[in-house]
C-alpha cells in the first residue's frame, strides 16, 4: 500500500505568483544596496591612497552611461526595499492613542513622510555644501 | 482487531462539553488515564459556530432567581427545576473559570465583563465575545486542553456503537477514519457528548457533523431519548443555506418586519413595540427579545396570512439592524455582517436582512440525571446529545453555551469517580463485540451491492419527511405520515450501495453511518412528537392546541425496539415554580 | 431550487485524486457539475459526492466559514471553498487541490498532525504565576487591552496560512504562521503571563526567524488574523529584548 502522499517540495515555488517575486526580488535588493555600498567604499578607499586627482576619474566613472543603469537599477531596489519596509512597520510596529490603534495605513504614510523630510535634509547639505 | 487501547475514562465527542468533562477530570484527579474520541478535530466542533451569548448571572442587578425563573418559564415548565436551580447557580463560576482560561469576553470600560440582553430573559444577563462566542469558548478550551499531558486524543475516530457487558458500558467501538481500521476502545466509564442531530432536518442551522451519533448509540444501547419532540427553531436563519443570524442581532436592537414594514410579534401577544429610538427599546422579555419558539411560530402565522416576502429559497420576512450604525454593527455583532455579506449579499448597514425559522437546536436527548449519569451504569451524557432537563420544551438563546460548562463538568466529575470506583473489563467479551460490529459494517456496506439506494438519495426523503410531519405546527396526520415514511426509509436505508468500498477516510462510509443514526434520532423525534397530544413550547399540535399539565407536565422517553419506539413518561421535577401560564411582553 | 436558465448551464471541476490504497501518484479528474449562482466549490463537491462519486473525499462541517475544515487550493489559491463561489471562477475550469505543503492522506483530505504538535508546543494556553480563584472574579481586562491580541485569536486553524506560505513548504522545522500568531496572542493577552516560558521556542530559528516575511499568509488568512503581523512584532520584542539585555538596568515598562 503506498501509504500517504509525502509533503511536496517545489524548486520553482516563487515563480508562481507575483507575490512571490516580489518578495524575492526584495530579498535580492539588500544584494543590490549592499553592492553599491561597496563600489562607494572601494571609491572611497582609492581617493584616499591616491589622492585628489583621483575624484574627477571617479566621477567620470560613476557617470559614464553603463553606471547610469546601474545607478536606476540599484535606486529601484532601494525603492522597493524602502516601500515594503514601511508597509511593514505598522505590523511591526502597531501604535496606539487613547486606546485606539492608529490606522495602518497613517502609519506607513508617517514613514514616508519621515523619508521625503530627511531626503530633503540631504538635499540641502548636498546643495549647500555645493 | 490490532493493540489494546484502554483508558480510565473516555469522552467520547471534542466540542464544548466534552471538552470542559475532559478538563475537569483531568483537573480533579490528575492521574486519571483521559482518552477523547471524536469524528472531527475537537475545534471542528459545531460549538465553534454558537455566536450570541451565554448566559449567567454577574451583574448587581441581577440574581439566580431571576435566571431560574425565566428558564422555567421559557421552558414552558417541562424543565425539571431541580436541574435548572443548579445549572443557574453554578453557571457564574463556570464562566468565570473560562474567563480564567482566557476566553476573550467583550468588556466594559472598567474592564469587566459585558453582558448583553437575550430573547426570554427578564435581565441582561448574557456574556458575549463580540458575536463569535461559540468560537471563542470552544478555542478556548481546546486549546487549554492541550496542557493535560494526561489526555490521549483520538481525533476523527468515528464512533458507532457503545460496548455494553455485564449491565455496563466498558467502551466504544471506533473507526479510524485515517486507516479505515475498526478499533475498540476500552474504558471504565464514557460520557457522550456528541451535540444534537438537527442534520435530520434539511434546513438547518447545524453542520454536517450534527448527527446525532451519540443519541443513536445510547439509544441502540437501551438508554431513552427524552423529550425529543422538542425541536428549537431559531426564527432568524438566512434562506437557502440556514446559516444563523445571531439572536444578538435582536440583543443590540434589530427588529422583524413583515412585508408590510410591520413590526408584526405585536401581533402575537408578545408586547407593544418601543420605537427603535427610545432609550428602553429593546424591551427584554417582550417584542424581539421574545422567546425563540414563540417568533417562530409568529413567522408560520404571518405566513399563512400572506405577510410574508416569498423568495427564491422560501419566504422570509426583514431583519432590520440598520438602525443600529455602522459603527455598532462592526463591534457588537461583525460576523453577522460578514455573514449577511457573503451568503445573502446584502450589507446589513444598508439593507434589512431576510430571515426565516430554521432548525437550530434539539431540548430533547439522552436521558441523564443531575450529574450526567444514564440509565446505563458507566454511561454518561452532557451537552446537546443529553437532556438533563432545563431546556424542557423550549431553550432559552444563551442557555445552551453555559449547560456545556456546568454539565460538562458535573458529567466529567461524576464519571472519573466511577471510573475510580470499577477498575475491571470484561475483556475477552467486548473484543468480541467490537469485532461483531466491524463483521456488520462491512457487510452491510463494504461489498459491492447491484441495484441498492444512493445515500443522499434516502437522506433527502429522511428530510423532507421530518419538514412536512415535525415542523414547528404539526397534527396527527402529518405526524403519522412522517413515521410511516421513517420505517419504509429504514427498511431501504438497509439496502445502501456505496460507490467506496475501500478503508482509508471513508467519508461515504461515515455519511452511512451518519444516516443510520438520522434515522433513529427521526424516529424518536416523530413518534415522541405523536404521542404528546398538546401544545407546549416549541411542540405545537394544531390539532391540539392547549398545553394540558395534567397529562403531559412529564417528559416522554422514547425507547428503541424493533418495530415502533415504545413512548414512556416520567415526572417533571417542581420545586418552587408551580406551573403558571407564560407570558411575554407585559 | 433555481430557475431554468442557470440549471442547465454547467461548469468543470478539476478535482486532485490520490488514493492511500492503490495510487502511486496524484492525478486529476474533470467533472461537469451544474452551475448555480449561490454555489460555493463546496456546494459543488457535495453534489458530486452525492450524485456523481461517492468516493471523492474532502473534509467539511459548518459551511459558513468558521470550522475551518474546508480549506483547499481553488485555482492555486488557499481558499475555504464553503466561501469561495463559482461565480468568482466563471467560465472554468476550476482546480481543486488539497491544501499545498502538506502530506495527503487522500483526495483533499491533508495530514494535519505536524500543525497538531507546534499548536501544542507554543504552550497556546493562559499562564500565571498564581491563579486567582474563581469566587474573587474575573480578571480586569479594558476593552483597549483587549484589542490588544483581539485579532490574533481570531484564527480558526483552517491551515490556508501554511499553504500559502513558502517557508512552511521548505523548513520542515519552522512552527508557522497560525501556531506563532496564537502564541503572540497569549503573549499580548493582559491576563497572561507566560511570555517567557514561549519565549525559547518562538524566538528560537524554527520560530520567528524562520519567517522571511512573505506576507501571503495575512493575504490568504479568511478571519483577517494577520499573522505575519504577529510575527513581525514578536521580532521587534525579541530584537529590543536583546539590545536591551546588555543594559546594566531594566528600563521601565519592559519588565516581562
Amino acid at each position: 500500500m503506498p501509504g500517504p502522499l509525502p509533503r511536496q517540495k517545489s524548486n520553482t515555488w516563487w515563480n508562481q505568483r507575483w507575490a512571490y517575486r516580489i518578495v524575492l526580488l526584495r530579498e535580492l535588493s539588500s544584494v543590490a544596496v549592499a553592492a553599491y555600498v561597496v563600489l562607494l567604499l572601494l571609491l572611497l578607499v582609492s581617493q584616499v591612497r591616491e589622492g585628489e586627482g583621483a575624484f574627477a576619474s571617479h566621477v567620470d566613472v560613476l557617470t559614464s552611461p553603463l553606471l547610469w543603469i546601474v545607478h536606476l537599477v540599484i535606486l529601484a531596489f532601494a525603492q522597493l526595499h524602502s516601500s515594503t519596509w514601511f508597509a511593514l512597520t505598522p505590523k511591526a510596529l502597531p501604535l496606539k492613542l487613547g486606546g485606539r490603534r492608529v490606522p495602518d495605513a497613517l502609519i506607513t504614510a508617517g514613514a514616508y513622510g519621515a523619508w521625503l523630510a530627511v531626503s530633503a535634509v540631504v538635499l540641502v547639505i548636498v546643495l549647500v555644501v555645493a | 482487531m490490532a493493540d489494546d487501547l484502554q483508558h480510565d475514562l473516555l469522552i467520547v465527542g471534542g466540542g464544548g462539553a466534552g471538552l470542559r468533562a475532559v478538563i475537569a477530570a483531568a483537573e480533579a484527579y490528575p492521574d486519571l488515564d483521559i482518552a477523547m474520541l471524536s469524528k472531527v478535530y475537537p475545534m471542528r466542533s459545531h460549538t465553534v459556530s454558537a455566536e450570541g451569548g451565554a448566559a449567567a448571572v454577574i451583574k448587581e442587578n441581577d440574581s439566580l432567581d431571576d435566571h431560574i425563573y425565566d428558564t422555567i418559564s421559557g421552558a414552558d415548565w417541562l424543565a425539571d427545576q431541580d436541574a435548572v436551580e443548579a445549572f443557574v447557580n453554578e453557571a457564574p463560576g463556570e464562566m468565570i473559570q473560562l474567563e480564567h482560561w482566557g476566553c476573550p469576553w467583550s468588556r466594559e470600560e472598567d474592564g469587566s465583563v459585558a453582558v448583553r440582553p437575550f430573547g426570554g430573559m427578564r435581565i441582561r444577563r448574557t456574556w458575549y465575545a463580540a458575536d463569535k462566542t461559540g468560537f471563542h469558548m470552544l478555542h478556548a478550551l481546546f486549546q487549554t486542553s492541550l496542557k493535560y499531558t494526561q489526555v490521549t486524543r483520538y481525533d476523527e475516530w468515528f464512533a458507532t456503537r457503545l460496548l455494553v457487558e455485564d449491565g455496563r458500558c466498558q467502551g466504544v467501538a471506533a473507526i479510524e477514519l485515517r486507516t479505515g481500521v475498526m478499533r475498540v476502545v476500552k474504558a471504565k466509564a464514557v460520557i457522550l457528548c456528541t451535540g444534537g442531530g438537527g442534520r435530520v432536518f434539511p434546513f438547518t442551522t447545524n453542520a454536517a457533523i450534527k448527527t446525532g451519533d451519540g443519541m443513536a448509540m445510547a439509544y441502540r444501547a437501551g438508554v431513552a431519548l427524552k423529550d425529543m419532540e422538542f425541536v428549537q427553531y431559531h426564527p432568524t436563519g438566512l434562506p437557502g443555506t440556514g446559516i444563523l443570524i445571531t439572536e444578538a442581532a435582536r440583543g443590540e436592537g434589530g427588529i422583524l418586519l413583515n412585508t408590510e414594514g410591520r413590526r408584526y410579534l405585536q401581533d402575537y401577544n408578545l408586547g407593544e413595540p418601543l420605537d427603535v429610538t427610545d432609550p428602553s427599546h429593546p424591551q427584554l422579555r417582550s417584542m424581539e427579545l421574545g422567546p425563540r419558539d414563540r417568533l417562530s411560530q409568529a413567522f408560520m402565522r404571518e405566513q399563512e396570512a400572506g405577510r410574508v416576502f416569498e423568495g427564491e429559497y422560501g419566504t422570509y420576512t426583514h431583519l432590520d439592524v440598520r438602525h443600529l450604525g455602522e459603527r455598532l454593527i462592526d463591534e457588537r455583532i461583525p460576523f453577522v455582517r460578514e455573514l449577511a455579506k457573503d451568503y445573502a449579499g446584502i450589507d446589513p448597514v444598508h439593507e434589512p436582512i431576510p430571515v426565516r425559522p430554521v432548525v437550530h437546536y434539539m431540548m430533547g436527548g439522552i436521558d441523564t440525571d443531575i450529574s450526567g449519569a444514564t440509565s446505563l451504569p458507566g454511561l454518561y451524557a452532557a451537552g446537546e446529545c443529553a437532556c438533563v432537563s432545563i431546556n424542557g420544551a423550549n431553550r432559552l438563546g444563551s442557555n445552551s453555551l453555559t449547560e456545556l460548562l456546568v454539565f460538562g463538568r458535573r458529567a466529567g466529575h461524576a464519571a472519573a469517580v466511577w471510573a475510580k470506583e470499577h477498575p475491571d473489563f470484561d475483556s475477552a467479551s467486548i473484543e468480541a463485540q467490537g469485532a461483531e460490529e466491524q463483521a456488520r459494517i462491512a457487510a452491510a456496506y463494504l461489498r459491492p451491492r447491484e441495484g441498492g439506494e444512493r445515500i443522499a438519495a434516502i437522506r433527502r426523503e429522511l428530510n423532507a419527511a421530518m419538514e412536512s410531519g415535525t415542523g414547528v405546527y404539526r397534527d396527527q396526520a402529518g405526524l403519522e405520515a412522517a413515521t410511516e415514511a421513517i420505517a419504509g426509509l429504514r427498511e431501504r436505508g438497509a439496502n445502501l450501495a456505496l460507490d467506496d468500498h475501500s478503508h482509508s477516510f471513508n467519508t461515504e462510509l461515515t455519511a452511512a453511518l451518519e444516516l443510520e443514526s438520522l434515522l433513529d434520532v427521526g424516529e424518536a423525534v416523530a413518534h415522541s412528537a405523536l404521542a404528546r397530544t398538546e401544545s407546549r413550547g416549541s411542540h405545537q399540535r394544531s390539532d391540539h392546541p392547549e398545553r394540558d399539565d395534567e397529562r403531559f407536565l412529564r417528559h416522554s422517553l422514547a425507547y428503541r425496539t424493533d418495530g415502533a419506539p415504545r413512548i414512556e413518561y416520567s415526572d417533571v421535577t417542581i420545586t418552587k415554580w408551580p406551573p403558571a401560564a407564560r407570558t411575554y411582553g407585559s | 431550487m433555481t430557475s431554468e436558465a442557470t440549471a442547465t448551464r454547467t461548469v468543470t471541476l478539476e478535482v486532485f485524486r490520490y488514493h492511500p490504497e492503490r495510487d502511486d501518484a496524484p492525478s486529476f479528474q474533470s467533472y461537469e457539475v451544474p452551475y448555480r449562482e449561490e454555489w460555493v466549490v463546496l456546494d459543488a463537491l457535495n453534489w458530486l459526492k452525492d450524485e456523481v462519486d461517492g468516493t471523492l473525499s474532502y473534509r467539511w462541517s459548518c459551511r459558513m466559514g468558521v470550522c475551518g475544515s474546508c480549506g483547499m487550493m481553488v485555482n492555486g489559491r488557499p481558499r475555504l471553498t464553503c466561501n469561495a463561489f463559482l461565480r468568482e471562477f466563471m467560465p472554468g475550469p476550476i482546480r481543486v487541490e488539497p491544501l499545498r505543503g502538506f502530506p495527503v492522506e487522500r483526495d483533499m483530505v491533508t495530514v494535519l498532525d505536524d500543525f497538531m504538535g507546534k499548536l501544542t508546543d507554543v504552550k497556546p494556553w493562559m499562564i500565571r504565576e498564581q491563579e486567582q480563584p474563581v469566587e474573587e472574579g474575573e480578571y480586569r481586562q479594558t476593552p483597549s487591552q483587549l484589542a490588544d491580541f483581539k485579532q490574533f485569536s481570531m484564527c480558526i486553524n483552517c491551515m490556508l496560512c501554511y499553504a500559502a506560505c513558502p517557508v512552511y513548504e521548505h523548513e520542515d522545522e519552522f512552527i508557522g504562521p497560525a501556531a506563532l500568531a496564537l502564541a503572540q496572542r497569549y503573549n499580548l493577552d493582559s491576563r497572561d503571563q507566560g511570555n517567557a516560558q514561549r519565549q525559547e521556542l518562538i524566538w528560537s530559528d524554527e520560530g520567528i526567524w524562520d519567517c522571511t516575511f512573505v506576507g501571503e499568509c495575512s493575504a490568504v488568512c479568511p478571519k483577517h488574523v494577520d499573522p505575519a503581523g504577529a510575527i513581525q512584532q514578536a521580532k521587534v520584542e525579541a530584537t529590543n529584548s536583546f539590545f536591551l539585555s546588555f543594559l546594566p538596568f531594566t528600563p521601565p515598562g519592559m519588565g516581562r
